[in-house]
């Protein structure tokens, strides 16, 4: 559905030029939830909003890469793939929302405060769906029934700051699939909710997606997030993803030592209560290692080769790869490029 | 043997709320309504529950950033509420706050050096600069902080240093007592670990107990010897720390442990979420407040509030039920 190669987007600041995404590829397929993991800084969120030519200019700038749309028809004959990079800013506009909808982190800063939900909602529909009037409400209402707000009729008089934060990001999410979008891009949707309520949105994206066809990237720093939405994670560190695959390849076998670290760090309800192994030291800036590996300060496992040489990727046939120089990942049936 | 150290007992906290312009009537909202447990010297204590459940109003009234309406505090055997001046100060040097964001509760003009020596100068701990330096070189090293770095200024740490910054900062005085409001949750998840065992190493090192406040049950876990958790201004369940994970008794105990989504791919897991938000505390639920959310309530539950019972000499629980009642019985289904 969404083939991103090598994405590059580079922002220029007083200290140079920072590769805040510095060559990251990946895809999703129809009706796949692909979590892209890391922690602030890493350029998960940067990374999305390249997906859309979103990056603020200047001082960001795309500087290389992919980014392609399968065509709307399934089977996709005739049609080819749109690159959105290549794209002109009027083409984009009817791929943003229509197409690749996105949902943030905080609902109220992407809201409006001075419009009621309704408002808002057939808005959207007016401008991708040329849809005015009492359909436009009624596909609203019906849109707020299915993301479980009750009395959708009455609430769509509502202003966005009469609503809790759950019940915002409900509205968001309606909002986002009112278009019947290909793909969603969701931000940390769910970050700043009690845990009650993330479980609540969390199983309400899951269900809305299965059985549509609906892919979703779903950006998180939340390991526990991931192993519960993920068919595939990856997971991103200084601007660059260090290992990708399978939900369950990445959880019960990590590869990489910082996602080995990551896993071993999570307090967690059951097991021993001691001590948490930690990862010393702290993530550098996105794209400020000139040469090796940018996880090589903090590792465990640092060889010489590491400082040097750019580490490199190691695939496998299930879609899984891994960028690291331990030669026991490679002696596996993995093979080296 | 260890004695208490902090004993809350039966703390509320109302705020006037006021309707509408014409409104005559005076409303109140019960933030926190009834509260009352122990800290032992040395040890933690986890108070948790969802945004809005009055476990920060609890802490801001125990460092007197909130007026008690009703309730007292009491502090290494002294009630707060008959100390004033001197005493008083003396008392609140020996309870400090640690907050959820260290970024915007360190002044960004100062430096991180000013900014640790601060207390110690509010409360003229040292006559010399000399003897002050040395002190605040002793915490930045306590908490894992390069004395080289006294110069710089908050914008030029990272999230990590910044809260290292700010428990030095909590710890100048030698409390006795800190208080941690989410001292990690907004950090990113490879520095919290480290903050974690950074707050356990530091209670072992000068015997310091916690009142930990969290959202996030597995930090709780790997942090409290007892904890404590709110609902709507009230404890629902008081366990120490093992019971509570593995034996929790009220429902809402229940759904929180449900909530946390394990580190560990389960693609069967469809356990059903807690529906529902919390309601306003200014017109709470009749009964137990938990009920309209609960999916064992029982007639009984929305009529009549369930007081806080002793289970065992250690575990409290505010419910009707018990786990043998409620465990396995859903009666959403039925009721709709």
């Amino acid at each position: 559905m969404l083939d991103v190669r090598n994405l590059k987007t580079y922002f220029s600041t007083d200290e140079g030029e920072v590769r805040a995404v510095d060559g990251v590829s990946f895809a999703i397929a129809r009706g796949e939830i692909l979590c892209l993991v890391g922690e602030s800084g890493c350029g998960k969120s940067v990374t999305a909003m390249s997906l859309l030519g979103l990056v603020p200019s200047p001082p960001g700038r795309v500087v290389a890469g992919e980014v392609l749309l399968a065509p709307e028809q399934e089977g996709g004959d005739g049609a080819s793939a749109l690159d959105l990079r290549k794209a002109s800013e009027s083409e984009l506009r009817q791929v943003r929302g229509r197409r690749i909808a996105m949902i943030f982190q905080d609902p109220m800063t992407s809201l409006n405060p001075y419009l009621t939900v309704g408002v808002q909602l057939t808005e959207v529909l007016e401008v991708h769906m040329r849809m005015r009037g009492e359909p436009a409400r009624e596909r609203a209402a019906q849109m707020l029934t299915s993301v479980g707000i009750s009395d959708a009729e009455q609430r769509l008089n509502d202003y966005p700051h009469e609503m809790s934060g759950g019940i915002r990001q409900r509205v968001m999410i309606a909002m986002a699939l009112l278009c019947e979008p290909d793909v969603l891009i969701a931000d940390e949707p769910t970050t700043a909710l009690d845990v009650t309520i993330q479980a609540q949105i969390l199983a309400l994206i899951r269900q809305l997606q299965e059985g549509t066809g609906l892919g979703v990237l779903l950006i998180t720093h939340d390991l526990g997030v991931v192993a519960n939405m993920a068919d595939r994670v990856a997971v991103m560190y200084a601007g660059r993803i260090v290992e990708q695959g399978p939900v369950e390849a990445i959880f019960d076998d990590p590869k990489h030592p910082y996602t080995a670290g990551l896993l071993r760090s999570l307090p967690q309800l059951s097991g021993p209560c001691e001590t948490l192994p930690v990862i010393p030291g702290l993530p550098p800036p996105a794209g400020s290692t000139e040469r090796g590996c940018s996880f090589a300060p903090r590792c465990d496992r640092v060889m010489d080769r590491c400082w040097q040489q750019d580490p490199p990727t190691v695939r496998w046939g299930s879609g899984r790869h891994v960028v690291c120089h331990l030669d026991d990942i490679a002696t596996e049936d993995g093979e080296r490029r | 043997m260890s004695r208490a150290l902090l004993e809350v007992k039966d703390l509320s906290v109302h705020f006037p709320v006021r309707r509408g312009w014409f409104e005559r009537e005076q409303r109140w909202l019960r933030a926190v309504d009834g509260v009352s447990f122990t800290i032992q010297e040395g040890r933690t204590l986890g108070l948790v529950g969802e945004s809005g459940c009055g476990k920060s109003t609890t802490a801001r009234a125990i460092v007197g950033l909130n007026t008690p309406t009703a309730g007292e505090i009491h502090f290494a055997g002294k009630r707060m509420a008959d100390l004033d001046g001197p005493a008083l100060r003396e008392a609140r040097r020996g309870m400090q706050m640690v907050f959820q964001d260290p970024y915007s509760s360190l002044d960004p003009r100062m430096m991180l050096g000013d900014i640790i020596a601060e207390p110690l100068r509010a409360h003229r701990v040292y006559r010399s600069r000399t003897e002050e330096r040395k002190r605040v070189a002793v915490l930045m090293d306590q908490v894992g902080l390069a004395t080289s770095m006294s110069g710089r200024y908050p914008h030029e740490l990272s999230g990590g240093q910044r809260q290292r910054a700010g428990i030095a900062r909590a710890l100048a005085l030698k409390p006795r007592l800190v208080i941690a409001d989410e001292p990690v949750s907004a950090l990113d998840m490879s520095i919290r670990a480290q903050i974690i065992n950074l707050l356990g190493e530091l209670q072992d090192e000068l015997s310091i107990a916690y009142l930990f406040i969290a959202h996030d049950l597995a930090v709780v876990r790997h942090t409290c010897d007892e904890v404590v958790v709110m609902y709507l201004g009230r404890i629902v369940e008081r366990a120490p720390r093992e019971r509570l994970f593995t034996a929790a008794e009220h429902p809402y105990t229940q759904a929180l442990l449900d909530a946390v989504l394990p580190p560990r791919p389960m693609r069967d897991r469809r356990s059903l979420p807690l529906l529902g938000d919390v309601p306003s505390p200014v017109d709470p639920p009749s009964g137990c407040a938990f009920h309209p959310r609960c999916a064992h309530a029982v007639e009984e539950c929305r009529v009549e509030t369930p007081g806080l019972e002793a289970r065992s000499h250690d575990h409290e629980v505010a419910c009707h039920l018990t786990p043998d009642e409620w465990r396995g019985s859903d009666r959403r289904g039925a009721d709709a």
